[in-house]
């Protein structure tokens, strides 16, 4: 999978992931895209 | 920030008394600017890249806010961004484009903008001094810009203290007071000492109030990253802190409420990361605007403090208060060294006559006897902290 296509994969991995360990719960509700 | 006060809102600014609690996703050392290269050609849009989210933008902001969360994204003041995200070629700023930049932002479901002042908004600061004018007023018109579109977005200017100085607070809703924030201790001290060595003139800008909150970067508690993502592999931390430098981060962030953004691979929680990111007590605290957001009240001798001590307090409701008692020694030139550190409750904002029950916000635990006159913390690690919460006794 090139690294373009893994882009949207990460951002929504890391947004399940803080369903799952519950930090959304805790309140950290952004995920933010920076220019990196 | 003249005329303003705690839990006033400003007429320019949108009125966002939201503090964030964020993941920023610049940590997992893969590409994560959003923006095509080009704007649309016939219409000037600033479009996102279909390679990386091929299915749009606004299709992932819905993802999002159906899960109940918030989505934020970076733009630049000037005609580029500072990173092109990996790309052969630069992607175009905002400049010229805010109202309709704006507007698109709001149109996708954003909730979070984050301006930074690359490309000619930077080179002209240094050359021409445009902060004298032309950039501020840039920072106005973008500010004026979210605002026009009536959506509620959060708006982070990277540089807003610096073109705006005073005026700050009645445009943007968080700002900052030094370069980046690198997962180094040496660098950590530094944006504590960019915040909070400003004098005495813009005090209320180091301090901030609900809806204009004094940014120190991102958190890098557990390491910011060394290794490319991988699908199906959690990411590589490399820490470039100590555990007590990541206590002592995330007490002086969270006592003195700067956005805590988070740069860490939240899909591989370490120790310290479980230990500091899933605090609920501190959270609690971060997140209350019951209280003005705490301040430096002690900074060494000078304040009865050991040799680079440096303490953080914040008031609480019902007579209490928290602490932060944070042992910055550990400059190689003077030596880094386990201290006591004591603090006098008055150093603490507290009342001097009376007893407080302390905890200790880490440990989770109240110690045996209330303070009473003053408080130490006993063998403070170099740059760690003592993260304390005082009760007064009833």
């Amino acid at each position: 999978m090139s690294v373009s296509a893994l882009v949207l994969l990460q951002v929504k991995s890391i947004a399940q992931a803080m369903v799952d360990n519950g930090m959304l719960a805790l309140g950290y509700d952004h995920v933010n895209l920076d220019d990196w | 920030m003249a005329g303003t006060r705690h839990g006033q809102s400003q007429g320019n600014r949108y009125p966002n008394h939201h503090l964030p609690l964020c993941i920023l996703f610049v940590s997992l050392r893969a590409p994560g600017s959003w923006a095509n290269g080009e704007r649309d050609p016939a219409t000037g849009a600033l479009t996102w890249d279909t390679d990386r989210f091929p299915s749009g933008i606004p299709a992932l902001t819905d993802w999002l806010h159906e899960k109940g969360m918030k989505f934020g994204l970076y733009t630049s003041a000037g005609n580029a961004t500072c990173s092109s995200g990996g790309r052969p070629y630069p992607i175009p700023g905002s400049e010229g484009h805010y109202v309709e930049d704006a507007q698109a932002f709001a149109d996708w479901g954003v909730d979070y903008v984050k301006l930074d002042w690359c490309g000619d908004v930077k080179d002209n600061f240094i050359k021409d001094g445009w902060y004298q004018g032309h950039g501020a007023q840039m920072h106005r018109d973008f500010a004026t810009a979210l605002n026009a579109t009536g959506r509620p977005i959060f708006f982070e200017a990277v540089a807003g203290f610096w073109f705006l100085m005073h005026e700050t607070a009645e445009y943007v809703n968080s700002w900052r007071f030094c370069g980046d924030h690198h997962d180094e201790w040496e660098n950590t001290w530094e944006q504590v000492g960019c915040r909070f060595s400003q004098g005495e003139e813009p005090f209320e800008l180091t301090r901030g109030e609900p809806g204009a909150w004094p940014f120190m970067d991102l958190m890098t508690i557990g390491g910011d990253g060394c290794a490319p993502f991988e699908e199906g592999v959690a990411g590589m931390h490399c820490p470039g802190q100590t555990d007590d430098n990541y206590r002592s981060e995330f007490a002086i962030w969270s006592i003195t409420q700067s956005p805590m953004l988070i740069d860490s691979d939240l899909r591989n929680m370490t120790a310290i990361m479980n230990e500091l990111l899933l605090n609920a007590e501190v959270i609690a605290i971060h997140q209350s605007t019951a209280t003005p957001p705490g301040t430096r009240t002690g900074h060494g001798a000078a304040d009865g403090l050991c040799d680079e001590c440096q303490v953080f307090s914040r008031a609480l409701e019902g007579g209490g208060g928290v602490a932060a008692l944070v042992n910055f020694k550990t400059n190689p030139k003077v030596g880094a060294s386990v201290q006591d550190v004591t603090a006098s409750l008055e150093v603490l904002g507290l009342d001097p006559a009376k007893a407080y029950v302390v905890r200790d916000l880490y440990a989770h635990e109240d110690w045996p006897t209330p303070a009473t006159g003053s408080v130490t913390a006993l063998g403070v690690a170099p740059g760690g902290v003592a993260y304390l919460q005082f009760s007064p006794v009833a």
